[in-house]
């Protein structure tokens, strides 16, 4: 279980760092947010989902 | 013995410090709103 939740937390770092890159170049980027706003919403929902998922497994390990 | 720990510490600095000025060249390779 211990390693469920290392996955988890490794994933939720991967997801932040590339949003943290992702959405200022695509909000700054002329014409891109209209292409690529689908992509950047499901990224964020996403992110919110492994929070609330990590949080959950957390609770139920420690 | 390799400490794995700090090796991992500084990584991890490393990708943070990266990680600003990535959006800035991004953004001007791309010839984004500056």
């Amino acid at each position: 279980m211990i390693i469920a939740i290392q996955l988890l937390v490794l994933l939720l770092i991967t997801l932040s760092t590339i949003l943290v890159v992702g959405v200022p170049v695509v909000l700054a980027s002329p014409g891109q947010w209209e292409q690529s706003k689908g992509l950047i919403y499901t990224g964020a929902g996403l992110w919110t989902g492994l929070v609330i998922v990590t949080s959950l497994v957390n609770s139920l390990v420690v | 013995m390799i400490n794995w720990q700090v090796i991992a510490q500084l990584v991890s600095l490393g990708v943070i410090v990266l990680v600003g000025p990535a959006v800035i060249i991004l953004l001007s390779l791309k010839r984004g709103n500056l």
